[in-house]
């Protein structure tokens, strides 16, 4: 007994070296090629994080990321602008994001475009957040706390190197062998919605909208949209939300979480500008890749039609 | 019958199930031991052994064989 | 508390510990105690299942030990059987039977029995009534005796690492290790092989299946959206997600148990290299699948046997092969049932019933391996488009769609472009692996190599790639519904 306790004590500790050492290795190797990325998703966070200069950023989800092109922005009103929306994210990764940013930078303008259900309870809010775990060494007194919103045990988690790059592997490759433009966070999407898409797509949103009927809020969603206003009042930044062409509903539809984020949003002073109601884009589906999103020529007809009514806010 | 007799005779149904004229059993071979021996050839031996034999089995006494020496005790008992 | 969450990885090392700390003769009341806290985590109430059917089989064991008149041995034994298949089937198949009537009779009244019953089914109970079931027709053909004490009796029903999906124990095997003094000595190499099965337990969960299950849960949500060729992908993506999410369980459970000393039966053995649906069955939930033969394929057969004593049927058919072709079927009609209260099931299960009695009559035994490997392999693909299903009628929509409508391939979209890569890597991995061990066994080994260092790479790196291609949001294994 004596000497089989022992013997394991030793394999033990021979194992956890071993992890240890493969742990620094590996992460240090995977820390390398995670920030020498040229392309994709994960190279424009750290572009944004880091360099990315501009007098207007932009935030929000995919619906951000494929809808304002800040290269026809920049031309039209001689700014400088970047787009930040990220696929999936919700409202606790704005206003982390905009923490990261705001340690050194001063734009002139912050753009926060809405998605409706940010304050409805959702998991994928929190699961979602996983993408800022490469970037927590870098800023861990900013992103160390909303990790732990995923679950108090994710600190125990981060001391492995390797952890901090879970499931980055495929995107570093994936964009390695087929890089993507660098458009200033502009993703364009080439699909043209046709009848068929529209109809099944239609079908599978009037479910997702009737069962969203009667889902709860998340206090820490509205905690964090209101810290994202107040940080940008303090500051004397200016604040414009925006919500984006959407196919699939009105804004003036009873939609407790949008009239909760307008009710904040007016408590401190945030002009809206709404083209869920602008007929142009209720009109034309061939602008549309899917009910939610706009492709390539709607971007750009929504970008040109934002600048005019973006001018009185600069 | 004696026991080494049971045993000889069904060295000769084995084979004849198994297709395998040289299997050698010994009281404690068990399924796993015998190449082919799955659910559809145990049921073809059973009938074999019966048949060879000139006797019935009970349901009782084919669920209670564990190995071939259970199997030659029920013959034993039965050819008595 | 599910193998796949932060409290299991604290539970187990905690009851390890205090097992080795524990003297012999209370072993069973830490383990039993930890099997019951383990099982409550879930549900509370249900244990109240458990702890009745325990005391059940146990004293009806007893019983049939005490009395040498055959008929009470028998009325005893079928009436446990009766109360057994009852509990089952009271929380199991109610709803759907309740449902059925209600179809059959075109009742205009609302069921009085809710169909969210079906949901409620206590966890586990699909493995326990099994395990208890082999142990009162083994006392019965007196195949051991009774176990006479209470509390070792409970932790063979209740063990922990078995309860919530097996593998599906034998009293004859695992409840005599319940008190072998010299198999639950504090042994490195126990500990060893525990870690290391429970290692590769979880590469199979969080590489393979919690990602495959991304793509195949986004198809099947949404199927009249998808081709016949995004279907095919999504079901040999679903063929891996459940052997690896069931065979992943499987290797924790049997680790857990090995941690302790204790050795549980394999559940699967590279299952989509057989050469027939014959061997997959030798391979695949091999704990259920040897219970069905010995518990009721055999029974069934020596039924028939009696039944079919004609020289020839149909001038061709012997008798055998009647008996085989009845057994086999209603064998795994009623593993199909097993599975779930669902037509889908039923015709998963009497697919491969069909399959097996096919197989018997063509007696194909001749062909290349590799070539028997694919056939067999499409064969079983095509079972789990009924197993995945939600009903009838969605199984048969994909089947016409890979056969009248191929589309293009769904791939999900944006960013997510590379969800199912990380599938597929793992799969390569898992098939590399598999590869190596079913057909160049014998040769260099990193996982058994006589090198401790060797052998502690090799496992120190397959953490690693869980901890670069793994999941790690919550998600439950899918062997629990059944």
């Amino acid at each position: 007994m004596k000497g089989q306790l022992k013997s394991i004590v030793v394999k033990g500790i021979k194992f956890f070296v071993i992890l240890f050492l493969i742990d620094i290795i590996l992460g240090s190797a995977a820390r390398f090629v995670f920030f020498t990325q040229k392309s994709g998703k994960f190279y424009r966070m750290s572009h944004a994080f880091r360099q990315a200069d501009g007098d207007v950023f932009i935030f929000g989800s995919s619906r951000s990321s494929h809808h304002y092109h800040p290269g026809i922005l920049d031309k039209t009103l001689a700014i400088n602008s970047y787009n930040l929306g990220s696929q999936g994210q919700q409202i606790l990764y704005q206003s982390t994001v905009q923490k990261i940013l705001l340690q050194n930078r001063r734009p002139k303008l912050l753009i926060l475009d809405i998605s409706p259900d940010w304050l409805y309870k959702s998991q994928d809010a929190y699961d979602n957040l996983s993408e800022l775990r490469p970037f927590w060494f870098r800023f861990p007194d900013i992103i160390g706390p909303v990790l732990s919103l995923q679950s108090k045990l994710q600190k125990i988690w981060l001391f492995s190197r390797s952890y901090q790059y879970n499931s980055t592997i495929v995107h570093i490759l994936y964009y390695r062998i087929k890089p993507q433009g660098d458009l200033k966070g502009y993703v364009p999407l080439l699909h043209i919605m046709n009848s068929e898409d529209y109809r099944v797509q239609r079908g599978v949103d009037s479910i997702k909208f009737m069962s969203e009927q009667d889902r709860e809020f998340d206090p820490a969603f509205e905690t964090a949209f209101s810290d994202f206003l107040k940080t940008a009042v303090s500051k004397k930044i200016a604040v414009l939300m925006v919500c984006s062409p959407d196919i699939r509903f009105k804004m003036e539809g009873h939609n407790p979480s949008l009239q909760k984020i307008m009710e904040i949003g007016k408590s401190y002073g945030i002009p809206l500008l709404d083209f869920t109601d602008d007929p142009y884009f209720a009109a034309h589906r061939e602008l549309f890749n899917d009910t939610r999103h706009l492709n390539d020529l709607g971007a750009k007809i929504f970008s040109r039609r934002l600048c005019d009514r973006l001018r009185p806010y600069l | 019958m004696e026991e080494q007799a049971i045993m000889t005779g069904l060295e000769k149904v084995f084979g004849e199930v198994f297709h395998d004229s040289v299997i050698q059993l010994k009281p404690d071979t068990i399924v796993s031991d015998v190449e082919g021996w799955d659910s559809f050839s145990h049921i073809r031996l059973v009938l074999a052994v019966e048949r060879s034999f000139k006797i019935r089995f009970t349901t009782q006494e084919i669920q209670s064989w564990a190995n071939v020496g259970d199997l030659c005790k029920t013959i034993l008992t039965k050819t008595r | 508390m599910f193998f796949n969450s932060i409290q299991y990885i604290l539970f187990l090392p905690a009851v390890v510990i205090l097992f080795y700390l524990t003297p012999l003769r209370f072993r069973w009341l830490l383990l039993l105690a930890a099997s019951y806290y383990f099982y409550m985590c879930w549900k509370p109430e249900f244990i109240v299942v458990i702890v009745v059917s325990t005391l059940i089989n146990y004293s009806s064991a007893l019983l049939m030990s005490g009395t040498s008149v055959q008929k009470r041995k028998k009325l005893i034994m079928i009436s446990t059987l009766v109360i057994n298949l009852g509990l089952l089937v009271i929380f199991k198949y109610l709803g759907f039977i309740a449902e059925m009537f209600q179809t059959i009779f075109q009742s205009d009244h609302p069921s009085r029995i809710s169909p969210a019953l079906l949901l409620i089914a206590p966890i586990g109970i699909s493995y326990y009534t099994l395990q208890s079931l082999s142990y009162i027709i083994d006392v019965y053909y007196g195949r051991r005796d009774a176990e006479k004490h209470p509390g070792i009796f409970a932790l063979y029903v209740a063990f922990f690492p078995l309860i919530l999906s097996g593998p599906i124990e034998r009293s004859t095997h695992l409840l005599p290790q319940l008190r072998e003094k010299e198999r639950q000595k504090l042994h490195s190499v126990n500990i060893e092989e525990g870690i290391k099965l429970i290692i590769f337990g979880y590469f199979l969960k969080l590489v393979i299946a919690d990602r495959t299950s991304i793509y195949v849960d986004a198809v099947f949500g949404n199927l009249p959206r998808h081709g016949g060729i995004t279907f095919m992908a999504a079901i040999v993506l679903y063929s891996f997600q459940i052997y690896t999410d069931f065979a992943g369980y499987s290797a924790i459970a049997i680790g857990s148990a090995r941690l302790m000393g204790f050795d549980v039966y394999q559940n699967f053995n590279r299952p989509y290299f057989s050469s027939s649906i014959r061997e997959f069955w030798t391979r695949w939930h091999m704990s259920l699948s040897s219970w069905l033969r010995d518990y009721l394929f055999n029974p069934l057969a020596f039924s028939f046997m009696r039944i079919f004593r004609k020289e020839r049927y149909l001038k061709i058919i012997s008798p055998e092969f009647l008996t085989y072709a009845f057994a086999a079927f209603i064998t795994f009609f009623i593993c199909g049932i097993w599975h779930g209260a669902r037509l889908t099931f039923m015709i998963w299960g009497s697919l491969h019933g069909i399959y097996l009695i096919i197989e018997r009559a063509i007696d194909r035994k001749t062909g290349k391996r590799l070539l028997n490997i694919f056939i067999t392999y499409i064969m079983v693909l095509f079972t789990w488009i009924f197993f995945r299903s939600d009903n009838v009628h969605d199984a048969f929509l994909i089947i016409r769609t890979i056969f009248t409508h191929p589309g293009k391939l769904y791939i999900p979209f944006d960013s997510d472009v590379v969800a199912p890569v990380y599938a597929v890597l793992g799969i390569v991995i898992l098939l590399l692996i598999e590869i190596k061990r079913e057909f160049f066994d014998l040769k260099f080994s990193l996982t058994k190599n006589r090198n401790e260092y060797v052998r502690m790479i090799t496992y120190g790196l397959l953490i690693f790639l869980i901890l670069y291609l793994g999941v790690f949001d919550a998600s439950q294994f899918m062997y629990f519904k059944f």
